[in-house]
C-alpha cells in the first residue's frame, strides 16, 4: 500500500504534464468519476467514496482505439454472415443486414428499410469513425472547436445504444416465430458479432476521456 | 551500512510504465479469431461445377439445393446463359467433402413435381421448391461440367443390370419410362428413344435390372406389348394385355420362343429387334433360307412380300419377291408369259435339329421336285384377296429340274384361281342338271299325303279319348273292390291267418329243402349217418 502510493507520486512527478488553463486539472483538482466529488488531484483515492482518482484516464486513447479496432474487425462478419435464417416449410432463407434492407426496399417498406439501415449500418459506422476522429483530434488541431467536439462526443455516446435495436428485433423474432415445422427464425452468427460491435463501441466511447479534448485544444 | 540500508528502504522503485495497454490483446484476439474463421471458410470452400440445363424452371440462385438422397450436398450459386445462349448454365457449389459425387458419369437432374403413367413423383417439391439431385457415377475421373438431365434417369450408372438396344421399324411408338415386362413381371424400363433417320428405325435403349439381366440371351426376342390382342381359337376368344400400364402407354415384353434353346449370355449394348407383336416373332424371325423360284402363269396380284409359303398348311417359308424386276427378266413379253416369284424356304421353321442342314434340305427338295412337288398360288384371305404359296405333291413327276437364272424352279401346279374357276363351272353345270321340276312335283305329293296322315291322326286322337273314358270307369270299379280289402274286413283277416300258416309250413320245410338242395338224391337214397367223431389224443 505504502509502496504503491509512492510509486504513483513518483510517476506523476516524472511526467510533469502541464494542463491547459481553465481546466480543473490545471488547478490541481480532479473530479471523482464515481461520486463526482472534487478532490485534490495529488490524492490517489476519493476522500468520500474511496474510488480511484484520475486526473485523466490512464491510456484512454489507447484503450479506446483498441476497442474500436476490435469493433471494426467484428463489423466484417456482422455484415458478411446472415443475421438470421428464416425457415419457411423447410426452405431456409438466410438474410444478412444488407439483404434485409434491400428486401424491405423491394417490398416498398421504405421506412422500415430506413430504420434498419440507420440503426445497423449508418450509426455503427458513424460512431466508430467519429470516435477514431476524436482520438485523432485530441492530439492535433482541428477546425472544430472544443465545444463542438464535446457535443459530437455526447451525441455519439447517446445514439450508440440505439444500434441495439437490430439485436432486439432479431431476439424478439426468434422468440416469437417458432412454429415448429412450418416456420422458424434462427439467429445467425452476424447477430452475435453485431451485438459485440455495439457493446464494444459503447465501451470505447465510455473509455474515451472527454477531458482530453480540452487539454490539447488549449495547448496550441 | 545503516545509511545504505535506509537508502534502499526509502528509495522508491522506479518503473517505466509500458507504453502499450494490455487492452490491445482484445483486438489481437479478435483478429486471430477472424483469421481463423477466414481460414476455415477457405478450407471448406465448395467445389464449383457447372450444370447445363435446357431451362432453369424452378431453380433459384442461392436457394436451390443440391441433394443426394435428400441430404444437402451443395447449393446453386448462380444461373446464367451458356455461351451460345441455347442452354442455361447453373453454377453449383458442392460442399468440399462431397467430391465423390462429381464423377464424370454422374447424372444431375432437377426434381420437380411430375405426373406420368407410372405415378406422381416429386410431390414434396410443390411446397419446398425444386431441387437438384445427383446420381453418382462410377467413373474414376471427376468432372466440373455436367449436362443435366431433363427427366430423372431410369437407371443410374451404379445400378446393376444390362443396357440393350431394341430396333423397331414398327408403327407403335413407345416412350421413355415404359416398362419392360417378363411374364407379367416388371424387370426394367425404356431409357432412351431415338429415331435414326438414316435407317428409318426407332432405337430404344432399355435397361434390365439385375438379377433379371441374366434372362437375356442371344435367343431372347422382344416384342411390343402395347395395347391388347384378341385371339380367337378353338378354346374361345382371349383378350390379352400385359399390364394396365403397358395397356395405356405401351411396353416391351420379352421371352425366348419355345422352339429355341436358351442361348448364350449377351454383352452390354447388344442390338435386338423389337417385333410389333408376339406372333410376329415366329412369323418374321429371320431364318436361314433356301431360295427357289416359282414361275406363275396367272396374276400375282395379292401376293405380297413375306406372304406365307406353306406345305399343306404348314408354314415353311415366305415370299421374298412377288416378281423379279424387269432388268432381271423380261417381264412383259409374248415369249415369257410366266412371272418369276422368288420364295424363301426356311427349314428351321419346321425343325430345330441342326442335323438337318440347309444343304441337306436343298438336296431333299431337288428329290421332291423330281417326284412331283409343285407350287400354286392360293387365296390366303378371302376378304382381302391376299395370296399365299402352297406346295403339295402331285403326280406330275419331272425328269429334269428347271433353272431360272441361278434359281431352282419349283414347278407350278394348276393355280388356285384356275382350279376354282374349273370347280365353279362344274358346280354350275351340276346345278343345271338337277331335276328341279320332278323335285317340285314329288314335294307336292308329299305334302298331300302328309295332309291325309294328319286327318287319320285326328281320328286316332278321338278313339284314344273313348279308351280313356273306359279306363276311368275301370279304375272306379277297382277302387270299390279294394275297399273290401281293408284291415278290419273279414277277408283281410282270413288272408292274414292263411299267410301265417303258410309261413310256418315253409319254416318247417326249410331243413328238408336244404337237404334236397345239398343232396338231391336224398329223396330216393337215404343218407347214411356220418361216423361219430372220435376225440383225438395219444392212445394209452
Amino acid at each position: 500500500m505504502h509502496a504503491e502510493e509512492s510509486k504513483v507520486s513518483a510517476t506523476s512527478q516524472q511526467k510533469q504534464i502541464v494542463y491547459a488553463k481553465g481546466t480543473a486539472a490545471s488547478h490541481g483538482i480532479a473530479n471523482c468519476h464515481v461520486c463526482n466529488q472534487l478532490a485534490v488531484s495529488s490524492l490517489s483515492y476519493c476522500p468520500r467514496c474511496k474510488g480511484r482518482l484520475h486526473v485523466r484516464y490512464a491510456n484512454s486513447i489507447q484503450q479506446t482505439l483498441a476497442f474500436i479496432v476490435t469493433a471494426m474487425l467484428l463489423y466484417i462478419p456482422a455484415n458478411a454472415y446472415p443475421i438470421m435464417t428464416t425457415t419457411l416449410l423447410g426452405d431456409a432463407a438466410p438474410s444478412t443486414i444488407i439483404s434485409g434492407v434491400i428486401l424491405f426496399i423491394d417490398h416498398g417498406s421504405y421506412f422500415v428499410a430506413f430504420v434498419i439501415f440507420t440503426a445497423s449500418i449508418l450509426i455503427p459506422i458513424a460512431k466508430m469513425l467519429i470516435i477514431l476522429w476524436l482520438c485523432y483530434a485530441t492530439s492535433k488541431n482541428t477546425r472544430l472547436s472544443k465545444l463542438e467536439l464535446t457535443r459530437l462526443y455526447r451525441a455519439t455516446e447517446f445514439i450508440g445504444k440505439w444500434s441495439m435495436i437490430d439485436i432486439f428485433v432479431v431476439a424478439i423474432l426468434v422468440a416469437l416465430v417458432q412454429v415448429t415445422g412450418l416456420m422458424s427464425i434462427e439467429p445467425g452468427l452476424a447477430a452475435r458479432a453485431f451485438a459485440m460491435v455495439v457493446i464494444l463501441t459503447m465501451i470505447a466511447a465510455h473509455q474515451f476521456d472527454v477531458r482530453l479534448i480540452w487539454d490539447r485544444q488549449q495547448q496550441s | 551500512m545503516n545509511d545504505d540500508q535506509a537508502d534502499t528502504i526509502a528509495r522508491p522503485i522506479l518503473e517505466t510504465k509500458s507504453r502499450f495497454s494490455v487492452i490491445w490483446l482484445l483486438p489481437f484476439i479478435a483478429f486471430i479469431i477472424g483469421m481463423g474463421m477466414v481460414y476455415h471458410q477457405w478450407q471448406n470452400r465448395g467445389i464449383e461445377i457447372v450444370l447445363v440445363f435446357e431451362n432453369a424452371e424452378g431453380l433459384e440462385a442461392k436457394k436451390t439445393k443440391v441433394k443426394f438422397r435428400n441430404v444437402d450436398i451443395g447449393t446453386l450459386k448462380s444461373i446464367r446463359f451458356s455461351e451460345d445462349g441455347a442452354n442455361v448454365d447453373a453454377v453449383v457449389e458442392i460442399d468440399h467433402d462431397m467430391q465423390r459425387f462429381l464423377q464424370a458419369d454422374s447424372q444431375f437432374w432437377v426434381v420437380r413435381p411430375r405426373i406420368g403413367s407410372s405415378g406422381v413423383s416429386g410431390f414434396g417439391t410443390l411446397l419446398s421448391g425444386a431441387y437438384i439431385t445427383v446420381e453418382p457415377g462410377k467413373s474414376p475421373y471427376s468432372a466440373e461440367r455436367f449436362v443435366g438431365l431433363e427427366t430423372p434417369p431410369i437407371s443410374s450408372p451404379t445400378d446393376a443390370g444390362i443396357k440393350l438396344n431394341l430396333l423397331s421399324s414398327g408403327g407403335k411408338s413407345l416412350q421413355e419410362g415404359n416398362p419392360v415386362i417378363y411374364r407379367g413381371f416388371e424387370v426394367g424400363a425404356i431409357e432412351t428413344v431415338e429415331f435414326d433417320v438414316e435407317s428409318r428405325r426407332v432405337s430404344y435403349g432399355i435397361f434390365i435390372r439385375a438379377p433379371f439381366d441374366s434372362l437375356i440371351t442371344t435367343n431372347t426376342h422382344f416384342w411390343n406389348s402395347g395395347g391388347f390382342s384378341v385371339t380367337a381359337n378353338s378354346a374361345g376368344l382371349t383378350v390379352d394385355f400385359a399390364s394396365l400400364e403397358s395397356f395405356i402407354s405401351g411396353g416391351v415384353q420379352f421371352d425366348i420362343p419355345e422352339d429355341l434353346e436358351l442361348g448364350q449370355a449377351v454383352v452390354e449394348s447388344r442390338n435386338f429387334t423389337l417385333y410389333p407383336n408376339k406372333n410376329a416373332i415366329t412369323e418374321d424371325r429371320t431364318y436361314e433360307y433356301l431360295e427357289y423360284v416359282i414361275l406363275v402363269e396367272d396374276s400375282v396380284g395379292g401376293l405380297e412380300i413375306d406372304a406365307p409359303v406353306e406345305y399343306r398348311g404348314i408354314r415353311i417359308g415366305r415370299v421374298h419377291r412377288p416378281y423379279l424386276g424387269f432388268h432381271q427378266t423380261n417381264l412383259i413379253s409374248p415369249d415369257e408369259n410366266r412371272i418369276a416369284v422368288v420364295i424363301h424356304v426356311e427349314p428351321k421353321r419346321i425343325t430345330q435339329n441342326d442335323d438337318y442342314s440347309k444343304e441337306w434340305f436343298d438336296e431333299q427338295f431337288r428329290g421332291w421336285i423330281k417326284t412331283g412337288l409343285a407350287a400354286s398360288l392360293v387365296t390366303a384371305n378371302y376378304i382381302t384377296g391376299a395370296l399365299k404359296v402352297s406346295l403339295d405333291m402331285t403326280n406330275d413327276a419331272v425328269e429334269e429340274i428347271e433353272y431360272f437364272g441361278n434359281y431352282t424352279v419349283i414347278p407350278s401346279a394348276k393355280s388356285g384361281f384356275a382350279s376354282i374357276l374349273e370347280k365353279t363351272d362344274q358346280l354350275l353345270s351340276k346345278l343345271n342338271n338337277l331335276p328341279l321340276d320332278e323335285l317340285a312335283q314329288s314335294t307336292n305329293q308329299a305334302i298331300l299325303s302328309a295332309n291325309t296322315a294328319m286327318i287319320s291322326a285326328n281320328d286316332t286322337v278321338l278313339a284314344t279319348q273313348s279308351v280313356l273314358e273306359s279306363v276311368d270307369a275301370t279304375l272306379a270299379e277297382a277302387r270299390r273292390s279294394l275297399e273290401g280289402l281293408q284291415t278290419d274286413s273279414p277277408i283281410y283277416q282270413k288272408l292274414e291267418n292263411n299267410l301265417d300258416e303258410l309261413e310256418r309250413t315253409l319254416n318247417m320245410m326249410q331243413p328238408f329243402l336244404q337237404e334236397i338242395r345239398r343232396k338231391p338224391n336224398s329223396l330216393i337214397f337215404s343218407d347214411s349217418p356220418p361216423p361219430d367223431e372220435q376225440p383225438k389224443g395219444k392212445n394209452p
